[in-house]
């Protein structure tokens, strides 16, 4: 197979970008399955908040800790009507309350304006013990609120969990929209609630297959032009965007490496996919697999030393790994289902989570690459791509069907919660990899 | 087989000359019965045309006209299917890819787009990929049947542009799919 590589000179395409888009976060519904939660029972004290103006009209401060943490599947917060008293620290606090209400932990604090500063204060209580865990106080702006929100949950996780949060973490989302009769595909930024969605690109071509460099400054996608499929690398602060390589054929399903020197991809040609893995520099091109089969999908393990990827060549989709330089040949590593497909491992490396039909519809599912068994997480049947946020703690997933929608899921499958999007019909969805 | 389809094809370009002189208001009969509208001269009858004003005179069979009108549907038939997960070419649609196979190479300035397509379920790339193999058989058949590869170009786009919007095994069916554009 011979195909002809030339690098293009960068692009420079300044479009103006960050538009605002409108999102209504007026109800969150979150459905917890109580049969299989394991979530640690706390309560969330509303915090005091002397401001002159909310800056929230939508949803709280408490709303928001309350929601980071219960779509975990961790924690299972208390209703709010079922509070006996409303303390804001700890000298306020009279535990038997709490005990009595059965919570493990009770988090409360205070929100106050300086000057033109705010000031938040929380206290994260272990009942049982009566004492104080971990206590904090923040000087922000008030822009910041919605970020310091995310922080104490992420505190309040840290904390009890001993393991990392992504509350502060951004996703990157693709969704079409009919405008006056003609097709657009758009691609936004938001926080990975959903929250201050920017879209940064839009198109009457589809675009696909986002990828966020390890650094969140670029994101790699392809468009499927008119002229053939193109991946192109987009800064996210300002839009420049540049076509990373010509190729003969159609260049799709980009995944950036985690040292963020290299692009995996698929490319087409005379109707045949294969994986390839391109260094960013312009330099090297490894071919990855070399057959007359579907191959695409790669995805990077944590150690960025091997691809997995989705195969047709044993008859149906199936998950195959291989080795990052090329060699040797790759091997497969998924067995039972009769459709698997997209791909993508844990952040510590030990799963992969796809989607997969077991007999019972289009899944997301949890793959133990060790011990080789499936587990499926969702409780819906025609999924389709899912994937971890940076540190593991969630799950996001489309559904597909008459009305699309996003969902974020617990990696237990407890807890489900719509992410409302902006710009039309959810297409995919690429959280960022960095761990903050 | 194919001499057969040939020698159709030519009866049809034939009829559909005739046609044009009824157009213009010869003698030549309209059909008005309408049970095989794709004809548009003396249909439905023992046809008999008006020599003088034809050129020249032509008495076509019933099992004619119904090989002409079956031609024209193969011919307006600008979709093949596919089973779920397959890119094969079936039977049915050997037939209607016989009959564009034919009429592409009497057009000899035609460049023809296959865009291949499939249902929604999965994920998009892996949907792109397999109408990437969808067009490519239709490509690998239609070369097989004698069109020059250079006039074919194929393109994928997966589950982005489906025919039918239903989320049903019908709409599946429908949108499992290669098109076939002509572009002048």
């Amino acid at each position: 197979m011979h195909h002809r590589l030339r690098s293009l000179s960068p692009l420079l395409v300044a479009l103006g970008l960050f538009a605002q888009a409108s999102v209504s976060h007026a109800l969150i519904t979150i459905e917890i399955d109580r049969g299989t939660s394991k979530g640690i029972p706390i309560a969330i004290v509303p915090f005091s908040d002397t401001r002159a103006e909310a800056v929230f009209l939508d949803e709280s401060f408490a709303d928001i800790v309350h929601n980071d943490l219960v779509r975990t599947g961790r924690f299972l917060p208390l209703d709010r009507d079922k509070f006996l008293s409303v303390p804001h620290s700890h000298e306020q606090v009279n535990f038997a309350d709490w005990l009595l209400l059965k919570v493990d932990y009770l988090l409360i604090g205070t929100i106050e304006e300086i000057d033109d500063s705010l000031r938040v204060r929380f206290q994260l209580l272990d009942v049982l013990e009566n004492q104080q865990v971990v206590g904090r106080q923040y000087t922000i702006a008030p822009e910041q609120l919605r970020t310091t929100a995310h922080s104490v949950a992420g505190s309040v996780y840290e904390t009890v969990t001993g393991e990392r949060a992504s509350f502060n973490s951004r996703i990157a989302y693709c969704t079409s929209e009919n405008v006056d009769g003609a097709k657009y595909y758009s691609l936004t930024v938001a926080d990975y609630d959903g929250h201050s969605p920017k879209q940064i690109l839009r198109d009457v071509r589809p675009i696909l297959s986002p990828s966020w460099s390890p650094d969140s400054a670029h994101i790699a996608y392809s468009v499927l032009e008119k002229d053939g499929a193109k991946i192109y690398v987009q800064e996210v602060a300002t839009g420049v965007r540049r076509v990373v390589r010509e190729f003969e054929g159609h260049a799709r399903s980009p995944a950036w490496s985690p040292d963020g020197d290299r692009l995996a991809f698929s490319l087409s040609i005379n109707g045949n996919s294969d994986i390839y893995v391109m260094s960013l520099d312009g330099g090297e091109l490894v071919q990855i697999t070399r057959n007359l089969h579907i191959d695409t999908e790669p995805t990077w393990s944590p150690d960025g030393r091997r691809l997995a990827f989705t195969s047709g060549r044993s008859g149906r989709p199936q998950i195959y790994v291989a080795d990052a330089s090329g060699k040797p040949s790759p091997s497969r590593l998924t067995f039972e289902g009769q459709y698997n497909v997209g791909a993508s491992f844990s952040p510590d490396g030990t799963h992969l989570l796809l989607i997969s039909n077991q007999g019972a519809g289009n899944q997301a599912t949890l793959y133990d690459i060790d011990r080789n068994i499936f587990l499926t997480i969702s409780s819906t049947n025609i999924d389709e791509s899912a994937i971890f946020s940076p540190n593991g703690d969630l799950v996001m997933y489309i559904l597909e069907g008459a009305r699309r929608q996003l969902f974020i899921l617990s990696p237990d499958g407890s807890v489900r919660s719509e992410v409302p999007v902006a710009s039309g019909q959810i297409r995919e969805v690429a959280w960022e990899t960095r761990k903050l | 087989m194919r001499y057969d389809i040939f020698k159709l094809l030519v009866i049809s370009l034939f009829a559909i000359f005739l046609a044009s002189c009824a157009k213009s208001g010869s003698d030549v009969s309209e059909s008005t019965s309408d049970d095989s509208g794709a004809m548009t001269a003396g249909a439905g009858s023992a046809s008999e045309v008006d020599g003088e004003e034809a050129g020249s005179s032509s008495q076509l069979s019933q099992s004619e006209m119904d090989e002409i009108t079956r031609m024209q549907e193969l011919l307006e038939t600008r979709s093949v299917y596919f089973a779920y997960d397959d890119s094969a070419v079936t039977d049915e649609a050997k037939e209607v890819l016989s009959a564009h196979a034919q009429r592409i190479q009497t057009l000899p300035n035609t460049m023809v787009v296959l865009e291949g397509h499939a249902d929604e379920r999965g994920t998009r790339e892996y949907n792109l990929a397999l109408g990437d193999r969808r067009a490519e058989s239709v490509k690998r058949l239609l070369a097989v049947l004698g069109v020059d590869v250079s006039r074919i170009s194929t393109l994928s786009l997966g589950e982005e542009a489906p025919a039918e919007l239903g989320h049903d095994e019908e709409s599946y069916r429908l949108n499992r799919r290669v098109d076939i554009l002509y572009d002048q």
